[in-house]
């Protein structure tokens, strides 16, 4: 059997957040293992810490202490310049919110993101063309996210994650904000993923995305144990 | 709970974005009052000031600039009030959805945020006014010696007036996004998108040749037009007022120092007796050193210069024209009109009258070209008169439908012209024809136009023959150079205005930038998140900024030059200098309001993505 190489370690991370004069600790002492390809999900109540743990996965947040290391890559020994182009090669992210940029419409907000990642015009617009149909959504290319509904903002967010095709996928809460019909929309192409190789961290409370995990960590209080 | 405990809970609780609100307000108020009070001390009195140094010509063109600089300010300085009041409300839109939807009465929500918008109002406009002050006190004593006058009077009506006009303007603009917000539907009012007035076109194509961060700038740009819209028309009026100041100044400057050459002549040398010659050096140099004329009889035979003397100097090679003049001091009477209207004598004019110097001139060898209303004297006229400007106003009110009397003789006013000698107390008649009232030959002055190239030699010619005659002469530039020294110094205090406006008008802009790249936090988060670096974000916010800046100057430079040129400065001249203020102006602007975005987007591109995103 081959053995896998360890997409994420973390050792002993914590964070904490001063606001006004007190400071609040959204996590404290966690230890992660996860391995390339692996489907993992983060469950725990709101406040637990998930998407703080995300965020510093994907260099988006520096941990107040412990180490991080991603792809092989110290993420606490590089600088903002190096970690936008790790995010940009590597890392692929749906956030809880859709977070999809008002100004853009569907097909620009995914675009967008290949154009960071340099793509050249042609390749562009056929890729563009490509992930708006494998999230179902060809025929709402030119709709701006108000124009969307929940589900279809969440989708389009999918397709942005995935544009450049980043070996590692982090999906903050991917089913929070929908109703039950849609979340199964989600659910599916969450299915679609654990089968394609990449190294998915899944935060949720969902219980049928938590079914689909490779291996299942609970956060409480900040704490991890799996 | 009430109005005045909600509003007064939320400024407090709301501290960033209430002072920045404030002070952008209270700058606002203190631009455009410190620009009344400067302008005041500077531009209205002027008039005042120079009353006893300058023609009226000069006076009027003077003033005008003031008044519109003074206007426009005000413009200006309501159309920043609107903006940051509205950019304020606009941001309350969501609190305003959410009480709405909470069943709070429309009535309440509207006295809660009318209170605020009344509590903002009166206190920035009280900081402005202790700030305006303040600078106007500092800016009148640090640039004393630059300046016309170093004393400083504060208005307080002007200032009053001011306020009142600006806070009156500031609610009945600033009360209308609250109106906006309340009467939509709360769901509407809690849509981030609805907030942002994003304007749904349908996309054109999805990649361009223009670059990432241009295409991000300008999707902005374009696509959120309610805020671009606003934005550039306020950019506009205020670039506009610093425009008429500067470029504007710069052209009148260049201008009315050409009228006063034009009046004058270039490369002229006068030449006469040297008590009349030492009289008409005085004329050019009242603006300068007011002192006292002696009585003289202009008439005298020893003031005349002989035939022979004028033709052996008007042949000197060298010398372009020769203006042989006769002048005396003589006081000039307005002409009563009388008109018939149904069998009944309408009477205008009170036979007004004032002492002036009155020129017997030749038509055909004028060494001058006046900027005149009307024409200048030609061969045939007889009895026609061209009048200088405060003589002109001083004893007539339709200066071409009156007649004036001179020597006992009627005249008609065929033009009135600025004219700088005796402060314009002036007038011009055929030289013949004065010969005629006085019954006396010949000419006291004599003006030669030379060759600028060949001038020195002019000169050593007419000294020569000049020996023994008892006559002198004096070479008029560097007395017309002084002139114009004066004029622009005067001239130097309106530019010095508007710098400082634009000044003001920068830190306005900075805390607008402030504002809104506040607004794009989220955006700019994702953006970042999605893997472009820092700088890139500097680039876009430097991109948009640059965007608005351009179409904005586009807008507002030509209305700018176009106010000056076109009302205000009539046959402009526009000299190398003057083309160079006008060129350098949009880049200095345009750049200048750039750089105000570049302190809020270095800030956001350091600032962590996942308060960004969390916005």
């Amino acid at each position: 059997m081959d053995k896998k190489q360890p997409a994420i370690l973390a050792y002993d991370l914590s964070k904490e957040y001063q606001i006004g004069d007190s400071i609040v600790q959204a996590i404290s002492n966690v230890n992660l293992e996860i391995f390339e390809g692996e489907f993992i999900c983060i469950e725990g109540p709101s406040g637990a810490g998930k998407t703080t743990v995300l965020n510093i996965i994907g260099g988006l947040e520096r941990p107040t202490s412990g180490d991080i290391r991603v792809f092989g890559y110290d993420l606490n020994g590089y600088g903002e310049d190096f970690l936008a182009v790790f995010r940009c090669v590597h890392v692929g992210f749906v956030f809880q919110s859709y977070n999809l940029i008002s100004t853009l419409t569907a097909a620009e907000n995914i675009a967008f993101a290949l154009e960071l990642a340099g793509f050249s015009d042609e390749r562009l617009i056929e890729r563009t063309r490509k992930l708006l149909a494998d999230v179902g959504l060809s025929h709402r290319a030119n709709h701006f996210p108000s124009q969307l509904s929940g589900g279809e903002q969440q989708r389009v967010a999918f397709a942005r994650a995935l544009a450049n095709d980043p070996p590692l996928l982090l999906v903050d809460e991917p089913t929070a904000n929908l109703d039950e019909k849609t979340a199964v929309e989600i659910v599916r192409i969450l299915e679609k993923l654990r089968h394609g190789g990449k190294t998915v961290v899944v935060a949720t409370h969902d219980k049928e995305i938590i079914r689909l995990g490779d291996r299942v960590f609970h956060l409480r209080d900040g704490r991890l144990a799996e | 709970m009430s109005t005045v405990g909600f509003a007064l809970k939320d400024f407090k609780r709301r501290k960033a974005q209430s002072t920045l609100t404030i002070v952008a307000l209270g700058s606002c108020v203190a631009a455009t009052v410190s620009t009344v009070l400067i302008a005041q001390n500077l531009g209205l009195s002027i008039p005042l000031i120079a009353a006893g140094r300058l023609g009226s010509g000069f006076v009027s063109v003077l003033s005008d600039f003031a008044a519109v600089l003074i206007f426009l300010s005000f413009l200006a300085g309501a159309a920043m009030a609107y903006f940051f009041v509205s950019a304020n409300m606009s941001e309350r839109t969501s609190d305003i959805g959410i009480m709405k939807g909470i069943g709070c009465l429309t009535d309440q929500v509207f006295g809660y945020f009318a209170t605020q918008l009344s509590l903002m109002v009166l206190m920035s406009c009280v900081i402005g006014t202790i700030i305006a002050v303040f600078l106007t006190y500092s800016f009148i004593q640090l640039n004393g010696t630059n300046l016309p006058t170093s004393h400083v009077f504060i208005d307080s009506s002007a200032v009053l007036i001011s306020l009142i006009a600006f806070a009156a303007a500031t609610h009945l603009l600033g009360i209308m996004p609250v109106v906006k917000a309340i009467q939509s539907r709360p769901s509407d009012a809690l849509s981030p998108y609805y907030l942002r007035g994003v304007s749904f076109r349908s996309a054109s194509s999805i990649t361009s040749k223009l670059g990432l961060s241009f295409r991000v700038a300008y999707r902005e740009f374009t696509r959120r037009k309610l805020a671009t819209l606003s934005t550039v028309i306020c950019l506009a009026v205020v670039i506009s007022i610093s425009t008429v100041g500067v470029a504007g100044t710069a052209i009148a400057n260049q201008t009315t120092q050409n009228y006063l050459r034009r009046a004058v002549g270039e490369n002229v040398v006068a030449i006469g007796h040297p008590t009349i010659l030492s009289q008409c050096l005085l004329f050019l140099n009242q603006s300068l050193q007011q002192e006292q004329r002696a009585k003289l009889n202009f008439l005298d035979s020893k003031f005349l210069i002989a035939d022979s003397t004028v033709s052996k100097l008007s042949n000197i090679t060298g010398v372009v024209k020769a203006d042989a003049r006769l002048f005396l001091e003589t006081t000039v009477i307005e002409q009563q009109l009388i008109f018939v209207v149904d069998s009944r004598y309408i009477t205008v004019g009170d036979r007004r009258s004032a002492d002036a110097f009155v020129f017997g001139v030749d038509s055909e060898h004028l060494v001058n070209n006046w900027l005149i209303a009307g024409r200048t004297l030609e061969k045939t006229d007889e009895y026609s008169i061209v009048l200088g400007d405060s003589l002109a106003s001083t004893i007539l009110s339709s200066p071409f439908e009156q007649k004036v009397s001179v020597l006992e003789r009627d005249f008609i006013v065929v033009g009135v012209a600025l004219d700088p000698l005796n402060l314009g107390y002036v007038a011009y008649l055929p030289l013949k024809t004065l010969c005629t009232a006085i019954n006396q030959n010949g000419t006291n002055i004599l003006l030669l136009k030379a060759d600028p190239e060949v001038l020195q030699q002019v000169l050593e010619e007419i000294q020569m023959i000049l020996e023994g005659t008892g006559l002198e002469f004096a070479e008029l530039n560097p007395y017309v150079e002084r002139h114009a020294g004066f004029l622009q110094s005067v001239w130097s205090s309106f530019t010095l205005l508007s710098i400082f406006f634009l000044a003001t008008a920068t830190l306005c802009l900075f805390t607008y930038m402030t504002q809104r790249t506040v607004e794009q936090e989220q955006e700019f988060g994702i953006i970042r998140a999605l893997g472009a670096k820092p700088g890139k974000i500097v680039k876009i916010v430097l991109i948009q900024t640059f965007l608005i800046a351009f179409a904005s100057g586009a807008v507002g430079i030509p209305i700018g030059l176009l106010i000056p040129l076109v009302f205000l400065i009539p046959e402009a001249t526009i000299s190398t200098i003057s083309l160079f203020t006008i060129a350098a102006w949009p880049i200095l602007t345009v750049c200048l309001l750039s750089l105000a975005s570049l302190y809020p987007a270095i800030k956001i591109a350091h600032k962590p993505i996942s308060t960004l995103v969390c916005h």
